[in-house]
């Protein structure tokens, strides 16, 4: 297990080291140039002053070198200023980190909430309606655009009916009730988004431990219905379940970047979208990287949980 | 032993795999001596079955003999020429003289390609026939074991398991190879149809000239196609001779014990008393000395200290056996337990 | 001649059976044809859809423009159809693209088994553990003249429909490769294939002519699954300003006006958004109907 973590981890380095040059790169070839974005806001720059800047921010040397000297500052935790908000690049992320959290975190549980009994439900009475409802809902769940979906609520809700804020946090300084109205829509549309998948998820799980032999000696011993799908069933199904939540929290830190656009909710996603759009390079290329590292975490997090449920598996067993 | 016309000869053949095996903590590198050590000659026209518990090593000798596995050690010579050290480019155009017939007919046959496509495929790549003359082949070979022409535009699950058993063995003759390795090729299929099949592959063996080696775990299946046996255990040859005096005069208590538990075909099968337990021993751990004495009835000190090597058991060294104790072992009385295939 | 108990045959025929997916197949095939036909209902209307008439802005339904005008007063419909031709194209051509690369690292990797498969599988891995959306925004607003690109190339209206292509087929394999891989993984132990290399077949020819062909069923649920991943990635990225780029109508990039439009003109939303949802779920049932045909033991 420790050698299995410790390959792992070591090959989640690997890729973020990989990721961060192709990041870097690929952040070069956005259109602009940060000096010239310079010398745009600051008539008095000469052409000089704008080849000594060049100099100064490295943009002379080929991709790799300016490559090596950005790694080797990052490491002395020297990451540089946004641009759009001219703040240093931590001082921004921290906040944005904070929001998506309460953001995603407020969707996954509803989602969670509302699947499991859901889809515990659908898997002890198959063909039921309900286990329809539950599969055609899931199909339109991973079929429906979230923009679309984000649009439509706000439409519906903000416009015609005009009982909720179309987008953006509460005032600071407003109440608990007020900040959960703000809440609601972009929660809403993760929730309707996920919740179909979640809940055939959880039903499919269930199916199998329902299947086992050690289900069929309960129901034969004589125990009820819901006895068995409560007592024995959902606790071994939940192994499954967990292993996949854990899997999409890795994406949970990313993944809300249309919502979270649409509603103007000041996350990850948003300042992510913000800094590309706004050639914000410091500020892109470090989110970009924190988004990789928490995915990666995300992945390595689902692995582990696998492991350590269910003991049938032996990690590190070849292939 | 013969020594004229051999087709096929192997001279301290040996095959290893290595594997990882679970000793609680984790995992460790292990060898497997599938193969050791088998020296065996193959004689033009002749049908050698090889016989063994599952797991004794028939199935990767077979592949060797086919050329499927590459032997980790010794010589193998097919009609004289050294094949063992050649690179897999090399053994290519040795393959049309030695095919091989296998064992399950259902994973052995392509699901999407249509029997001509199955039966054809060999000529693409053996043959300058164009697609006319390869269906013309094909339908003959069709012929040849009992199915209709338009059985080539089917799929093979058309077909039942001996209808495709016998698709199985056109396709191995349609180059009209010398040597034909059949791995188990009715144990797979109803008792009903494996009869047939045999029938088939012995009237083919006149037809096409061909040597067999025939695998099986089925003793009376063996005695009713080979000229010659040869006994594995272990991964090596305990026993080998013609067939009649094989199973009439069984030397190694191996042998005797497989013997025993076939009905009908042992003349002294009643005197066997209880059937022996347990499994052979992992080929990954072998045991010291000879392979089969810790189930052995007749061991003692020498047979755990050395490993006995095959000598002749009767005057003219055809029939040969690998048993320090042979004498002894000789005659009916002596083995009361029985191994169950 | 022709035989029709070809496995790919029953398994169609089983299909016809799948109200659902059958319905879902009409439909899609009802877009196509009317997507295909939009420049006859160009003429048929009397309009281009990229006609700008700016006295006729936001106009209900009517005879002349069926689902009204939009803030430029462009009819509605033909840019509907025109958006549809865009995603429908985008999908196939990603999905057959990102399919193809994911067999042939798949199939590499189940085939060959061994180092081979442990480093393919490894990088599929860290490929599937990259955080997508804001990868593909950034690889979206990548400026290719700085790729040392013609300009005139750089500047034609067909980029963005390339670009999007490549990229969503860039990161879209990986699903494609696993299941190619274990599918192959398995395939490669059936007796058949050594029976191929017993009558003198090649790698490859094992690899495209024995294993391939007992793979196009999972692959052609595949591919149709992923055209519904592909046209929401394509529309979430228009929607953002990053994929297929204005005039050229796509469903995405009409959501995005029609955003700047949600106090004036809330309808201007709902069709758009209501095309792709209905293309998406009837991409995914038909997958769904697919896989049930070709495998009737598996359950949904």
């Amino acid at each position: 297990m420790r050698q299995y973590l410790l390959a792992r981890s070591a090959q989640s380095l690997v890729v973020i080291l990989l990721m961060s040059f192709v990041i870097y790169g690929l952040i070069g070839l956005m259109p602009g140039d940060p000096i010239d974005i310079l010398a745009s806001e600051d008539p008095t720059m000469t052409p000089e002053d704008v080849a000594a800047l060049r100099a100064l921010y490295d943009l002379d040397l080929p991709v790799y070198e300016r490559y090596l000297n950005w790694l080797g500052r990052a490491f002395t935790g020297e990451l540089g200023y946004s641009r759009l908000f001219g703040q240093p690049v931590l001082d921004v992320l921290g906040p944005a980190l904070v929001s998506t959290l309460v953001l995603m975190g407020t969707a996954f549980i509803v989602a969670i909430a509302i699947a499991i009994p859901v889809g515990v439900l659908a898997a002890s009475k198959p063909r039921s309606a309900l286990d329809y409802g539950v599969n055609l809902f899931a199909f339109a769940g991973i079929s429906l655009p979230s923009f679309w979906l984000a649009l439509m609520l706000m439409t519906l809700l903000c416009v015609t009916l005009g009982w909720l804020p179309a987008g953006g946090t509460a005032p600071a300084g407003s109440g608990v009730l007020e900040q959960l109205r703000y809440m609601l829509l972009p929660v809403a549309t993760i929730v309707i988004v996920n919740v179909g998948s979640y809940s055939r998820f959880v039903r499919a799980s269930m199916l199998e431990v329902l299947r086992k032999d050690y289900i069929r000696t309960a129901r034969a011993k004589g125990a009820g219905q819901w006895r068995v799908v409560w007592r024995h069933g959902l606790r071994n199904g939940m192994i499954p379940v967990v292993t996949i939540l854990a899997l999409e929290f890795g994406s949970l830190f990313s993944g809300a970047l249309i919502v979270e656009t649409i509603f103007s909710w000041p996350g990850m996603g948003k300042l992510i979208f913000d800094s590309i759009m706004g050639n914000d390079f410091n500020l892109a290329l470090i989110a970009l990287l924190l988004a990789t590292v928490l995915t990666l975490l995300g992945n390595l997090l689902a692995d582990i949980c696998y492991a350590k449920l269910d003991p049938r598996i032996v990690i590190g067993e070849g292939r | 032993m013969p020594t004229d016309n051999v087709l096929v000869s192997t001279r301290g053949l040996c095959k290893r795999f290595k594997t990882r095996v679970a000793n609680g903590k984790g995992w460790q590198k292990k060898t497997v001596n599938a193969v050791a050590d088998v020296s065996l000659d193959i004689v033009a026209g002749e049908t050698l079955a090889l016989v063994g518990e599952s797991g004794c090593g028939k199935t990767t000798l077979g592949r060797m003999l086919s050329l499927f596995y590459q032997p980790s050690e010794g010589d193998l010579a097919i009609k004289g020429e050294d094949v063992a050290g050649l690179k897999p480019k090399q053994v290519k155009p040795l393959r049309r003289h030695v095919q091989m017939i296998f064992q399950d007919p259902v994973s052995s046959l392509n699901p999407r390609h249509t029997v001509e496509a199955i039966l054809t495929e060999p000529l693409k790549f053996f043959s300058s026939d164009n697609a006319q003359q390869r269906r013309e082949k094909a339908v003959e070979l069709l012929e040849a074991v009992g199915l209709p022409e338009r059985s080539l535009r089917k799929y093979p699950h058309e077909f039942s398991g001996g209808q495709r058993q016998r698709i199985v063995i056109a396709r191995a003759l349609i180059l009209h190879p010398a040597f034909v390795v059949a791995d188990e090729p009715v144990s797979a299929l109803d008792v009903s149809v494996q009869s047939q099949i045999l029938n088939l592959l012995k009237d083919l063996r006149e037809q096409f000239n061909l040597t067999y080696l025939f695998i099986s775990h089925d003793l009376a299946v063996v005695h009713h196609l080979a000229d010659r046996v040869a006994v594995m255990y272990l991964g090596r040859i305990v026993e080998v001779g013609e067939r009649d005096s094989l199973f009439q005069n069984p030397r190694h208590p191996y042998t005797q014990a497989l013997l025993s538990s076939v009905p009908g075909v042992v003349p002294n099968k009643g005197k066997i008393g209880k059937i022996l337990h347990g499994d052979p021993p992992s080929p990954i751990s072998p045991p010291h000395g000879c392979p089969f004495h810790p189930r052995c009835p007749l061991a003692q000190d020498r047979c755990r200290q050395s490993m006995p090597v095959l000598e002749a058991a009767d005057s003219n060294g055809a029939h040969q056996v690998a048993c320090h104790f042979q004498e002894q072992a000789a005659g009916p009385a002596v083995i009361k337990e029985v191994v169950q295939l | 001649m022709v035989n029709n108990n070809s496995p790919l045959v029953l398994a169609l025929r089983r299909f016809t059976r799948h109200k659902l997916a059958m319905t879902s197949g009409m439909v899609l095939l009802v877009m196509i044809l009317l997507a295909l036909c939009a420049p006859l209902f160009e003429i048929w209307l009397g309009v281009g859809a990229n006609d700008v008439n700016l006295l006729n802005r936001l106009q209900g339904p009517s005879l002349a423009h069926p689902l009204g005008t939009d803030e430029l007063g462009r009819d509605q419909f033909l840019r509907l159809l025109y958006g549809g031709r865009v995603s429908l194209f985008v999908g196939f051509t990603a999905a057959v693209f990102s399919v193809v690369i994911g067999t042939v690292i798949g199939l590499t990797a189940g085939y060959f088994g061994g180092r081979v498969d442990a480093f393919l599988m490894r990088m599929t891995d860290s490929f599937i553990a990259l955080p997508g959306l804001p990868l593909l925004i950034v690889i979206a607003a990548i400026d290719l003249s700085k790729l040392g690109l013609p300009d005139a190339w750089v500047q034609s209206e067909s980029v963005s429909l390339y670009r999007i292509v490549f990229i969503v087929a860039l990161l879209g394999w990986t699903g494609e490769a696993r299941l190619v891989r274990g599918a192959a993984l398995s395939l490669r132990e059936r007796e058949f294939v050594m029976a191929a290399k017993g009558a003198g077949a090649s790698h490859r020819h094992i690899m495209f002519h024995h294993i391939l062909p007992n793979l196009l069923s999972p692959i052609i649920v595949a591919v149709t699954l992923s055209i519904g991943g592909v046209i929401l990635v394509e529309s979430a990225l228009s929607f953002l300003g990053l994929g297929i780029q204005p005039p050229v109508a796509s469903w995405g990039n009409m959501l995005t006006n029609a955003q700047q439009l949600i106090w004036e003109a809330p309808m201007q939303a709902v069709y758009p958004g209501l095309m792709i949802f209905i293309t998406v779920i009837a991409f995914n049932f038909l997958g769904d109907g697919l896989q049930d045909a070709f495998d009737p033991k598996a359950e949904y």
